[in-house]
């Protein structure tokens, strides 16, 4: 049953070698063409084939990098004359060649740092991201305090899981450059139980006091050192002054920082630096998003806007009202705009459309279509961005 | 005329050529009687060839069949096949030792 195919396949692999080979040596593979026929066996056959294959491939490929050796084809193993060489120097040369350009290949930047990345996957799955499980940065941080680097300070500071080695980490390194005292915000917005916090809070909100976020910070470090923060409960219940003050201070903030751009900047220095090629630790405690507090603070204090301002639409002071949703609508729009990841997004996309349709309806007893049409139409834009596909 | 150094495959191939110098002899047949493979032993014909060594040509055997190539040393490779394995043979027989002592 294999018979015919194999000498079919046999026939094909020669005629096919015969195609390529130069025109003075289709001659010699016609002959193992006309051979082949007389072959017993059909694997022998197809063996037969394959030899033949090879002298004429080689000779093609010799009258390629030789042109004018056409005709006096490759010498093979155990080939007639011992001293004909020069065809097997070429080969030698061409495949040296080949060597040096894998090698080449090898020894470039991208493909080692990618080597090292692959590499680096490895010991993560018995090493695992722990406090104690990031020796480079360890060893990062070692050497930045020896140069006093205060960017290298600051790249570790925002990654190191240890709470207490991240506030002592950023303070050396703003303590050298007072620039970077936006790295406070960002271990702050990490490690919200540090005490260290009220200290920073002054000097941030000196250098940015436009910034939302700093008083986000603010509101956590309240409900932080709250008495009752275990008792959640009762938490909610009874909003703080001083918490409401904050949040009230960040809806109604201009601006919304949430400092990535200036640590990817400084990240970019850092990593080429010190050389610094693993992915795992590099991602390792440095939280990308906005901190679940801000959002929870954010979407709590948005509520009770709302709330409020439902209240007073109900007692008849729509201005007031309107008031109250804009200043969810407002701080949604700045979050939205100017927040860096997918989780700022999409938080100022869910209190947009919670503003709008409170706008809605207010516009609507107001009895103005139109514009009740127009946020109806908002409403349902950032509904549909901030849960695509529900309801 | 310079003689190169042969192979010992072109030995061996030379070698079935002197068993019947005068017959045309078949590819196929020449890899059974020598045990080389295509691969090895068409380079080498080629070689002869090219070197005139070898004559070859084209024989129908029947009608349909493809033709044929068939080889025989030409008389300087007639010659040069005796001189090189009589020296081959030569120098193997010094190679044993009984007789290099003797």
């Amino acid at each position: 049953m294999l018979e015919t195919p194999l000498r079919q396949a046999a026939t094909v692999l020669l005629d096919s070698a015969i195609h390529i080979a130069p025109p003075d040596t289709r001659e010699w593979g016609e002959a193992m063409r006309g051979e082949l026929d007389y072959v017993e066996g059909h694997w022998a056959g197809l063996m037969w084939a394959m030899g033949g294959a090879t002298v004429l491939a080689k000779s093609a490929l010799a009258a390629f990098l030789i042109p004018s050796r056409h005709g006096q084809g490759l010498v093979p193993d155990g080939g007639l004359f011992a001293k004909t060489v020069s065809l097997r120097w070429a080969a030698l040369i061409a495949g040296g060649a080949c060597v040096l350009g894998a090698l080449l290949f090898f020894a470039a930047p991208p493909f080692r740092q990618g080597m090292r990345v692959s590499l680096a996957a490895w010991p993560v799955l018995y090493r695992g991201i722990t406090a104690d499980g990031q020796p480079g940065l360890a060893a990062i941080a070692r050497q930045a305090e020896a140069q006093h680097d205060p960017q290298g300070l600051a790249f570790c500071a925002v990654r190191v899981l240890n709470s207490r080695e991240s506030a002592r980490l950023a303070e050396e390194a703003v303590g050298l450059d007072a620039s970077l005292v936006w790295v406070y915000a960002l271990v702050a917005v990490r490690h919200p139980e540090l005490p260290e916090i009220s200290r920073w809070l002054p000097e941030l909100e000196r250098w940015d006091p436009t910034n939302a976020l700093l008083h986000l910070i603010t509101a956590e470090s309240i409900y932080m050192s709250h008495p009752v923060r275990r008792d959640v409960a009762s938490w909610l219940k009874n909003i703080e002054p001083r918490w409401e003050a904050a949040m009230a201070a960040a809806f109604a903030s201009p601006k919304f920082d949430d400092y990535l751009t200036r640590l990817k900047e400084m990240d970019r220095r850092v990593v080429s630096r010190y050389h610094f090629n693993d992915p795992y630790e590099l991602l390792s405690g440095e939280e990308r998003d906005l901190p679940t507090f801000a959002f929870s603070d954010s979407q709590r204090f948005a509520k009770f806007l709302l709330d409020s301002g439902q209240k007073l639409e109900a007692q008849g002071d729509k201005k007031g009202a309107a008031e109250k949703y804009w200043a969810v609508a407002r701080f949604g729009q700045v979050v939205d705009s100017q927040g860096h990841t997918e989780f700022e997004h999409w938080m100022g996309s869910w209190m947009q459309a919670g503003a709008y349709r409170e706008l809605q309806n207010l516009s609507a007893n107001e009895g103005n279509s139109h514009e009740a049409a127009l946020f109806a139409y908002l409403a349902g834009k950032f509904e549909q961005l901030a849960c695509p596909g529900g309801t | 005329m310079k003689t190169p150094r042969l192979s010992r495959e072109t030995l061996l191939v030379l070698d079935r050529f002197l068993e019947r110098p005068a017959d045309w002899r078949y590819g196929y047949e020449l890899s059974r009687s020598t045990g080389l493979k295509s691969g090895t032993l068409y380079p080498i014909l080629m070689r002869l060839q090219k070197y005139t060594l070898l004559e070859a040509c084209w024989v129908t055997t029947e009608d349909g069949v493809p033709p044929r190539h068939t080889y025989r040393l030409t008389p300087n490779g007639l010659e040069l096949a005796r001189a090189k394995l009589a020296e081959s043979r030569a120098s193997w027989l010094l190679q044993q030792p009984t007789l290099s002592r003797g």
